[in-house]
């Protein structure tokens, strides 16, 4: 089985195209300037997958059907929900048809690639999150789904609008495209599956604490919304570069509630030596990021070698407009394995890897390697690395 | 319908023009350059977020670009009412906050594009906060010109 990363960013396009057609009818309906902040694909295992449905208080389903089926889950942040229904002058009831329009703007992007027509069902409500999963499970319980976070103009909050193709129709559809498979969608979730368990595994040995929570999942995202991938929060951490088979840049940040939380919590010190807990993080940032890509490189039966760390406390949606502005100039899409591990209820990682869109051919290697179970990430690793850590 | 000022986001790769007392923002400026071009008689400006400094032609999407991004501002901004006489810019951004062999100096080369193509334009740089290895994020206000950055180690207004 070989998987066609080309064939996958296509839909990330149609997908980006969708939630900035969602984005321009809300700016018409309510008046407000409104910007589309994040549009990725996204193959998420059952694990993962209810953090994409939303909160069931604040969410309207929208089915939809003919040349595709499924259905769109649109959830409203509190502010959002009630500045658009004060712009529509209709109270609460207006958010069931803003459901309906986004979703309708997502769908003609869909429907233009298509010679069928996709039609647009009245919202219902839906609450059961169990049964959405079993739903759009496409194969061993992996799910594609196309999520887009639209934004108003000085309103706190978002709505998140995932769409979520029915696991029959979808498989059928991908039948007509003989680059794609169910088994290929759930090679590229298993490959993040590996990669955060490995994350999680490096991080408990390393600090002695085990994980709360594991999320993975592998997005195709337009390089321009890369850097929503994160918030605008301050995060402390490291980023590496690897050399080998893949060459991929990767990013172990800490998002960090307050200066010096991430140290404290991670570097046993008595002296708070900033350049002592800079070199400490750095270097838990090394095993972290090694343990991740010694997984995928015995997946190839290759060495892939990590670069010096730099160590970075910012913003971190400017760290990853940095890594944006690298690929930008050789891809329209990138690929990202994406893992957050929840060390506690105040310290979170969040692993984001971004393979060379030029060695989207090795992935899909390592994808295949990994989903066939001979290739399980060696624990504790080899290290091989070129840093010191410093 | 709201009439009150507005606060509207400029997203990565894309550019906005508004006028009278709305205020444009961009954040997560690493390597890539906010430019700031307003008329402030008219009160009428525009900001770019642009990631790379040059085009290839034909560009799909030009805003991504410092060089066709300007130009597509800068007419969607006299189409609105200024004055190309009486334009001024600012710039802001272009760090260097990894040590990435790829794409590596893209802050420095999105500066100098930026530079250049406001010389192209004939539009004067009043002020610029460039370079360094610390990330920004800008509020711009088109009526009164003043560009403020927030970074995580301080805030200035330009």
């Amino acid at each position: 089985m070989r998987v066609d990363l080309d064939s996958l960013a296509s839909f990330s396009h149609t997908g980006a195209k969708g939630g900035r057609r969602a984005a321009e009818a809300l700016e018409t309906l309510t008046g407000v300037p409104a910007h589309c902040e994040l549009s990725r694909t996204t193959l998420v295992d059952a694990d993962g997958l209810s953090s994409f449905l939303g909160d069931a208080a604040t969410r309207i389903a929208v089915p939809f059907d003919g040349a595709l089926a499924g259905r769109a889950l649109v959830s409203f942040e509190k502010p959002f929900a009630a500045r658009v229904a004060e712009e529509t002058g209709t109270g609460d009831g207006a958010l069931p048809e803003v459901a309906n329009i986004l979703t309708s703007g997502f769908v003609d992007g869909w429907a233009e690639n298509t010679e069928g027509t996709i039609d647009v069902q009245p919202p219902e409500p839906v609450d059961v999150d169990d049964a959405l999963v079993d739903d759009v499970a496409a194969a061993d319980g992996a799910a594609f789904v196309f999520e887009s976070r639209v934004a108003l103009a000085g309103v706190d909050g978002t709505c998140r609008f995932a769409v979520l193709p029915a696991a029959e129709e979808f498989v059928d559809y991908l039948g007509d495209d003989g680059d794609l498979s169910a088994d290929a969608l759930a090679a590229y979730a298993q490959l993040t599956a590996h990669s955060a368990d490995a994350v999680a595994d490096h991080l408990a040995a390393m600090t002695g604490i085990d994980p709360d929570a594991v999320e993975s999942h592998f997005d195709f995202v337009p390089v321009e919304d890369v850097p929503s991938l994160l918030d605008d929060a301050a995060y402390e951490g490291a980023v590496f570069e690897s050399d080998g088979p893949v060459n991929t840049v990767l990013a172990v940040l800490f998002d960090e509630d307050e200066s010096g939380a991430v140290a404290d919590a991670l570097v046993a010190r008595e002296d708070p030596d900033e350049a002592l807990a800079e070199s400490a993080i750095a270097e838990l940032g090394n095993v972290t990021a090694s343990g991740v890509l010694d997984g995928w490189a015995n997946a190839l039966d290759a060495t892939i070698d990590v670069s010096t760390p730099s160590h970075v406390r910012d913003d971190g949606r400017a760290v990853l407009d940095t890594v944006a502005a690298a690929y930008g100039r050789h891809a329209d899409t990138v690929a990202v394995v994406d893992a957050t591990v929840a060390l506690s209820d105040d310290l979170t990682c969040r692993v984001c890897a971004f393979p060379s869109p030029e060695d989207a051919d090795t992935v899909a290697e390592i994808a295949t390697e990994l989903s066939a179970g001979d290739a399980d990430p060696e624990f504790p690793p080899e290290y091989d690395t070129g840093g010191d850590g410093a | 319908m709201s009439s009150e000022a507005q606060k509207a986001r400029v997203s990565v790769a894309d550019w906005r023009v508004t006028d009278g007392e709305d205020t444009l923002v961009t954040s997560g400026l690493g390597s890539c350059v906010a430019v700031a071009v307003y008329d402030a008689d008219a009160a009428v400006g525009g900001l770019l977020h642009a990631m790379l400094p040059a085009a290839p032609s034909p560009a799909e999407k030009p805003a991504k670009y410092v060089d066709s991004g300007l130009d597509e501002m800068l007419a969607a901004m006299y189409r609105r009412g200024a004055d190309p006489e009486n334009v001024a810019a600012k710039l802001v951004g272009g760090s260097a906050m990894l040590d990435i062999s790829v794409g590596e100096a893209i802050g420095d080369r999105n500066v100098d594009a930026a530079e250049r193509a406001l010389a192209d334009a004939d539009v004067p740089l009043l002020a610029s906060e460039t370079g360094g290895s610390t990330g920004r994020s800008v509020t711009f206000s088109p009526a009164s010109g003043d560009v403020r950055i927030d970074r995580v180690d301080g805030v200035d207004v330009i």
